[in-house]
């Protein structure tokens, strides 16, 4: 409830502020409708997020930040603050930010933020998933990132990324905004190529370093804490490949994830990788995409925690069309299979509308 | 044989005014603050900077995008003619670059006149304006030609 009255208490703030300032405020958010086999409840409404998107700029500094009131199981709004960063260009080839970002590996994660009504599907990838849902990769990055883009003659221009932060929680949920769980910063860098033969395609590719600290000792307050039973060494490597130009949206991404235990020194190596493909016609663009997670066949400990815990492999195909109905409503209608080793196959429908105002 | 006549006049007539119509079509040009250096592009090199892949001129300074409202003439020519896409997917680009943090927030105009006041005022900025609003510029501001 407090969240909500902060909630409220910032968006009348910015309403009132951009009166006065160069601050521009979005609203973005979805309303859908699902259903689904194999389930409790086979059907059901949604209303369950709403952002508010306020960016500014003077000049060669920038600010924008993501207010998301969303809500969780249990059907309570709580808000978090999605992103926040503050940019200062240097020039085309240097950047710097710093706050809480998407981290940039691979396209998807920082190609497309919280609000839906760009994405073509109506959920992202399990891969780049965010943390409160279970994604395997380190979604977002509180510290501070450069980047720029380096002319290659008439070949194209090379795009870098070099990053750090605070990187893993003590569990996969946490994102560390306030207290670093360890001394020891993520690195993340990611290299593009951007040709200029072909427009609209990008190639590239990432590697990041990270540890994920093991659980706090147990206090009279918490003799269980949640997290690992050792430290564990992260490298994730990724690869993309993207072509968005003509009609076409064509995103294939891999990643390989490698866990090593500093104390028994096991690995766990996972792999993961989906392919979205879509073709537009007019205001319709049907699309398709398959998404394949291969997990260490020894059950990895930072991975057994909700939907995650337990699984060999996952597997989700979906098909489905997103109509841009107005400038500012996208109407996406998706069936969908997940299989995941577990249980039956899971099939769903969702019909979804996806604002921006 | 009068009836069929009058009609073939009529059409004659409706393809004169089509004609006369296509010839007297507005076309649009690019136009620039005196200060900026820069004094040609190519289309590629617009396509960047309208969606933040290129953040400055090569001057240095930072861009910034002037456009018009998206069922104006000027931002449907924009769209067309140099991204070869619809308004509605141009927008709809330049909102996500926005929303990713990649562009700057362009200035909205209702017209071409004020297009054309905004860049006098601007020096980093860059516009679209109707060539019959373009033909007797202000000081300060000149056309920036735009090449495949």
């Amino acid at each position: 409830m407090r969240d909500v009255a902060a909630f409220t208490f910032v968006s009348i703030s910015a309403i009132s502020f951009q009166a006065r300032a160069d601050l521009d405020l979005k609203f973005y958010g979805d309303t859908s409708f699902g259903v689904r086999n194999h389930s409790d409840v086979s059907n059901g409404f949604t209303a369950s997020r709403l952002e508010l998107f306020p960016t500014a700029s003077t000049d060669r500094v920038s600010f924008l930040a993501e207010l998301m009131a969303e809500a969780g199981e249990d059907n309570e709004i709580g808000v978090d603050l999605e992103r926040v960063q503050v940019a200062y260009l240097f020039s085309n080839w240097l950047r710097v930010r710093a706050g809480r970002m998407h981290t940039a590996f691979g396209y998807y994660n920082d190609g497309y933020h919280h609000g839906r009504f760009f994405e073509l599907t109506t959920g992202r990838p399990q891969l780049v998933s965010f943390e409160d849902e279970f994604g395997l990769l380190v979604a977002h990055l509180v510290g501070v990132a450069i980047d720029g883009q380096v002319p290659l003659g008439g070949a194209g221009d090379l795009h870098y990324d070099l990053e750090t932060g605070n990187g893993r929680g003590h569990v996969l949920q946490e994102v560390a905004v306030l207290q670093a769980r360890k001394s020891n910063k993520m690195f993340n860098f990611r290299l593009r190529f951007l040709p200029n033969a072909l427009e609209g395609l990008m190639i590239g590719g990432n590697v990041a370093t990270d540890q994920i600290p093991r659980a706090p000792p147990p206090t009279a307050a918490d003799p269980m804490p949640a997290g690992v039973p050792n430290d564990i060494r992260e490298v994730l490597w990724g690869a993309h490949v993207v072509y968005q130009q003509h009609q076409i949206h064509f995103i294939a991404e891999g990643a390989a994830i490698v866990h090593k235990e500093d104390v028994t020194s096991t690995v766990y190596r996972h792999y993961g990788g989906f392919i979205e493909a879509g073709y537009s016609i007019g205001d319709f663009t049907p699309y398709a995409r398959y998404e394949h997670i291969k997990f260490a066949s020894r059950l990895d400990p930072f991975y057994q925690l909700g939907p995650l815990a337990g699984l060999s492999e996952y597997k989700d195909g979906r098909a489905g069309v997103k109509w841009i109905a107005t400038e500012n409503i996208a109407l996406k209608i998706e069936g969908e299979t997940t299989i995941t080793g577990i249980g039956p196959s899971i099939q769903a429908g969702t019909l979804q509308c996806a604002f921006g105002f | 044989m009068r009836h069929g006549t009058s009609k073939i006049g009529l059409g004659v007539a409706v393809v004169a005014l089509l004609v006369a119509s296509v010839a007297r079509a507005e076309t649009y040009v690019f136009v620039r603050n005196s200060r900026n250096p820069v004094s040609g592009l190519t289309k590629a090199e617009v396509r960047k900077l309208f969606t933040g892949r290129s953040k400055q001129w090569s001057s240095g300074k930072v861009f910034q995008g002037v456009i018009g409202e998206i069922d104006s003439a000027e931002f449907v020519w924009l769209a067309w003619a140099i991204f070869d896409m619809s308004p509605k997917d141009l927008l709809t680009r330049m909102k996500q670059e926005i929303f990713r943090g990649e562009m700057k927030r362009p200035i909205v105009v209702k017209s071409s006149d004020e297009c054309i006041d905004v860049v006098q005022k601007t020096e980093a900025a860059l516009c679209v304006a109707a060539e019959s609003s373009a033909r007797s510029l202000p000081a300060g501001v000149e056309i920036l030609p735009v090449v495949d």
